[in-house]
């Protein structure tokens, strides 16, 4: 079970290896130049580069050689950047390809100590992703986390993809050595950063990760499941890269759960799909040996004796790594336990154990010692076979209980983190409740302190308007009683003009009339006339027996007589003892200040003033053949009260007053009121 | 048989000067009183045959006395004698059946001449107010026959206007100026020839002025 996390990783570092070497070269050389380098050194340095160029994907051990020289040239002449350059360039074939990660680790420590003069960001965390990759190899898991922190820290935000990848790899090292939480935790980041990159193929290997973590920890079926949407998504967005792995991941899935024809058939998928990935051989040797193990345990020895050779041939072509060999050489103990090669698979088997004891990979130890026990029970040493399987069932169990606390850790954070949401949940909840609280006061108040100046303004608005009414009740009643006033004012100025000095005149020239003297007579009698003439133009109705229509005529007969140019005559009805005196006086002024206004202003040739009562009402019309005048200019002329005192009056009469004036085509008045007395 | 007289004056100066200018003339004077009310039961009561009456007495005025001895049928013939000087006045006067009157400032000199007038049965009215007035006698009685529209179009055609301008300025057209002109020749018996009412009225100009 241990192989697949293995092969995984190092397809994911081969990934990135080859997707950003070109990254990693693009500015280093201008980045030292102003340094001094010895001359030699630098024509050292640059045949070396050649050399490395040329024997890449060549010639591996003479490429990892020349990769080592340059760094330690490099580092001599102080050019750090381009000695971490090659470091990192070169770190992959050490590690991954010759399966040496100590040989890398030296490598990278000895540019690590300059790790404060690199002046790129993406150099320095390269410096601790690779050795992180290192110790991970080399089962120093404790310093591969330490190594991967290091590189997540040093990567600033441009170099978000190495930072995604130290990520990723720092999951899988958390996921290795039990720490299944903060594994998923890494993973769903790197996820993140993978999708903002757009880099489908690694969010893909990401999610595969995090379904790895499920069968991890005994959720066998949601596992497959999880990883038959997983790999049905790849195959739709046609993101290939990796597919095996998840082939390779469900058939162990799938002996989990005993379903050794489904494991077979996967396998056989991810051989293929593996084989047009064109990947590596270390791969499919996994694949092989899973499969020998498989056909061994059916019984068809034919079938894994075929496969084995073929692994066989494939690792002496090539450098295998380590985990490969291992696999391999696994798979081969199976064959000679059922090919009954007893001593030979023992001594194999042992050997082996010896290695993943060193390594500490318990999963392997548990199935050496298994194998082990079965090899021993097969040469019937059953005291050795025992001691075999005490082991086995001791570290199963231990494992069987790091599964089952894994899994009860798992829940419990589960379950944690429910809570925690819960709790958000409660709290954004009581947060929510409250914002609407306060929504709910401030609306209140906003709308009341609304309501409030509103139903102010209304009251303030009503208010001004009913003073203003009473205002204007007030300033009426005070301009009638005006006119009133005025009115009994001229009349007592009137009366007493006539009653009191014409008297007093009377008596005189009766006194004066014994004396003959007719000069004097004459002065009196022109008094007497002029004083009747002041006191019957102030007041024109002393006598209570001549009615309203009498004084009008009077009027009219009198002003006709006073215009040259004027003819004035009036059509007036007898309405005489009908109205009260007030009534009859406003009329009279009416009549008097609309003749005045023609005489004075409107250069007729004629004026007619009309009295006709018709039922109840009277009919008072005053007509000119004049100039005209307008209406709105002359009213709001302050100066001129004419016209403001008729329509006083006419109020006073309670009547409708109605002024058609046009220029050059007379003027007329028509008042219409009541009568009642 | 000596006419009785009675004096109604609010003004007692001038009740007593009256009196005594009447008693010097030898009149027979009955009675006077200061106020409207007085002077009314006295007439009822005494019936005299002249009453000169101020018009303006507090409670009842000298033409509401007159009223009511044209109601009541008293056969006092009544003298207004005032200050006031108003057609109205003196149109009233004729309408209540008033024999004189007479403006206060000209009584001295007419009182005499109105008293024997009256008392022959004849009205006798200041010769002020007829000047103030202008209609006399005469005129009075040839007019009276018109309606005030002919007598204004009469008084225009005085002033030499055409039927046009008489229209314009009566507001009427001059199809209806026409009229009225027809019917006044009718009324005037006047023959039918053109210029016929022209040439009248100015031989009667003096009525229209």
């Amino acid at each position: 079970m241990n192989l697949f996390k293995f092969l995984l990783f190092s397809i994911s570092v081969s990934c990135f290896s080859q997707v950003n070497i070109d990254y990693y070269t693009r500015d280093i050389d201008t980045s030292d130049t102003h340094l001094k380098v010895t001359y030699i050194d630098s024509l050292r340095l640059s045949s070396l580069d050649s050399l490395i160029k040329y024997t890449q994907n060549k010639d591996l051990h003479q490429y990892v050689n020349y990769i080592e020289s340059y760094v330690d040239i490099a580092l001599k002449n102080k050019l750090y950047n381009k000695a971490a350059e090659k470091a990192i360039k070169g770190s992959y074939a050490i590690t991954t390809q010759l399966g040496q990660p100590e040989r890398t680790l030296r490598m990278l420590k000895k540019v690590e100590q300059y790790s404060s003069l690199l002046n790129r960001s993406y150099l320095i965390g390269g410096i601790y992703l690779k050795k992180g990759g290192g110790n991970f190899n080399s089962g120093n898991f404790k310093d591969a986390i330490k190594d991967y922190s290091m590189a997540i820290d040093s990567y600033t935000e441009k170099d978000s993809i190495f930072k995604a990848d130290a990520l990723f790899f720092r999951g899988q090292v958390y996921f290795e050595i039990g720490m299944h939480i903060s594994a998923v935790q890494d993973f769903k980041l790197a996820t993140s950063y993978y999708e903002n990159l757009g880099d489908l193929d690694y969010v893909f290997f990401t999610m595969g990760s995090i379904i790895n973590v499920y069968g991890a920890n005994g959720f066998t079926e949601k596992t497959i499941l999880e990883r038959d949407e997983l790999i049905k998504k790849k195959i739709a967005t046609n993101s290939k890269s990796g597919l095996y792995t998840e082939y390779f991941n469900q058939s162990i899935s799938y002996r989990k759960l005993g379903r050794t024809d489904k494991q077979e058939e996967y396998l056989l998928k991810a051989l293929q799909q593996a084989k047009t990935e064109d990947t590596l051989t270390d791969n499919i040797t996994f694949i092989y040996s899973s499969l020998v193990k498989l056909y061994l345990e059916n019984n068809e020895i034919q079938k894994a004796t075929q496969l084995l050779d073929i692994t066989q041939k494939k690792l002496k072509n090539v450098d295998a790594t380590t985990a490969t060999r291992f696999a391999y050489q696994l798979s081969k103990c199976y064959y000679l336990l059922k090919t009954k090669k007893l001593n030979e698979a023992l001594s194999l088997s042992k050997k082996l154990l010896r290695q993943v004891t060193k390594n500490n990979r318990v999963e392997s130890i548990i199935e050496l010692n298994e194998l082990i026990y079965k090899i021993y029970n097969a040469m019937h040493n059953s005291k050795q076979a025992l001691k075999y399987h005490l082991v086995y069932a001791k570290l199963k169990d231990s494992i069987y209980n790091i599964t089952k606390t894994n899994a009860l850790a798992y829940y419990q954070t589960l379950y944690e983190t429910e809570l925690k949401e819960k709790e958000i949940y409660r709290q954004k909840n009581a947060i929510q409740s409250l914002a609407r609280g306060n929504d709910a006061k401030r609306r209140l108040i906003t709308f009341g302190s609304i309501g409030v100046i509103l139903s102010f303004l209304v009251f303030y608005l009503i208010r001004n308007r009913l003073l203003l009414k009473r205002k204007k009740i007030l300033r009426e009643k005070f301009s009638q009683k005006l006119l009133l006033s005025q009115e009994e004012e001229r009349r007592r100025i009137s009366k007493d003009l006539h009653d009191g000095l014409g008297q007093s005149l009377l008596l005189i020239k009766n006194k004066i009339a014994t004396t003959k003297n007719k000069k004097t007579e004459e002065l009196l009698n022109n008094a007497i006339e002029e004083m009747r003439n002041v006191s019957h133009s102030l007041y024109p109705f002393q006598l209570n027996n001549i009615g309203i229509s009498c004084a009008l005529e009077n009027l009219v007969m009198q002003l006709d007589e006073s215009c040259e140019n004027t003819f004035i005559f009036g059509d007036i009805d007898d309405i005489n003892n009908m109205l009260t005196k007030d009534q009859e006086v406003n009329i009279f002024r009416i009549v008097q200040e609309c003749l005045s206004n023609i005489i004075k202003h409107a250069k007729a040739d004629s004026a007619k003033v009309s009295l006709v009562r018709v039922h109840n009402c009277v009919k008072l019309t005053i007509k000119d053949n004049g100039i005209g005048f307008v209406f709105s200019e002359k009213y709001k002329d302050l100066k001129s009260l004419g016209l403001k005192t008729i329509k006083e009056r006419v109020r006073f009469l309670k009547g409708s007053l109605k002024i058609n004036s046009s220029k050059n085509d007379g003027t007329v008045f028509k008042i219409i009121f009541p009568i009642n007395k | 048989m000596k006419q009785r007289i009675f004096i109604a004056d609010d003004h007692p100066l001038l009740v007593s000067g009256l009196k005594n200018l009447l008693l010097e003339k030898k009149f027979n004077i009955i009675g006077e009183a200061t106020e409207g009310q007085a002077a009314l039961n006295f007439i009822i009561k005494e019936n005299p045959e002249i009453a000169i009456l101020d018009v303006d007495m507090p409670g009842i005025t000298g033409v509401e006395i007159a009223k009511h001895c044209q109601q009541k049928n008293i056969s006092t013939k009544i003298i207004l004698i005032t200050l006031h000087k108003e057609v109205g006045l003196y149109i009233k006067a004729k309408k209540l059946n008033i024999y004189g009157y007479l403006l206060k400032e000209f009584a001295i000199d007419e009182i005499e001449t109105c008293i024997t007038s009256v008392a022959n049965g004849i009205p006798y009215f200041s010769k002020k107010i007829k000047d103030l007035i202008g209609f006399t006698n005469e005129s009075n009685e040839i007019l009276e026959a018109l309606t005030l529209t002919e007598r204004r179009i009469l008084k225009l055609i005085a002033q030499h206007k055409t039927n046009k301008e008489i229209g314009r300025l009566l507001f009427i057209s001059p199809r209806t100026v026409e009229k009225h002109r027809s019917k006044v020749i009718v009324k005037l018996n006047l023959d039918g020839k053109t210029g016929s009412l022209v040439t009248w009225v100015q031989k009667n100009k003096h009525l229209f002025s």
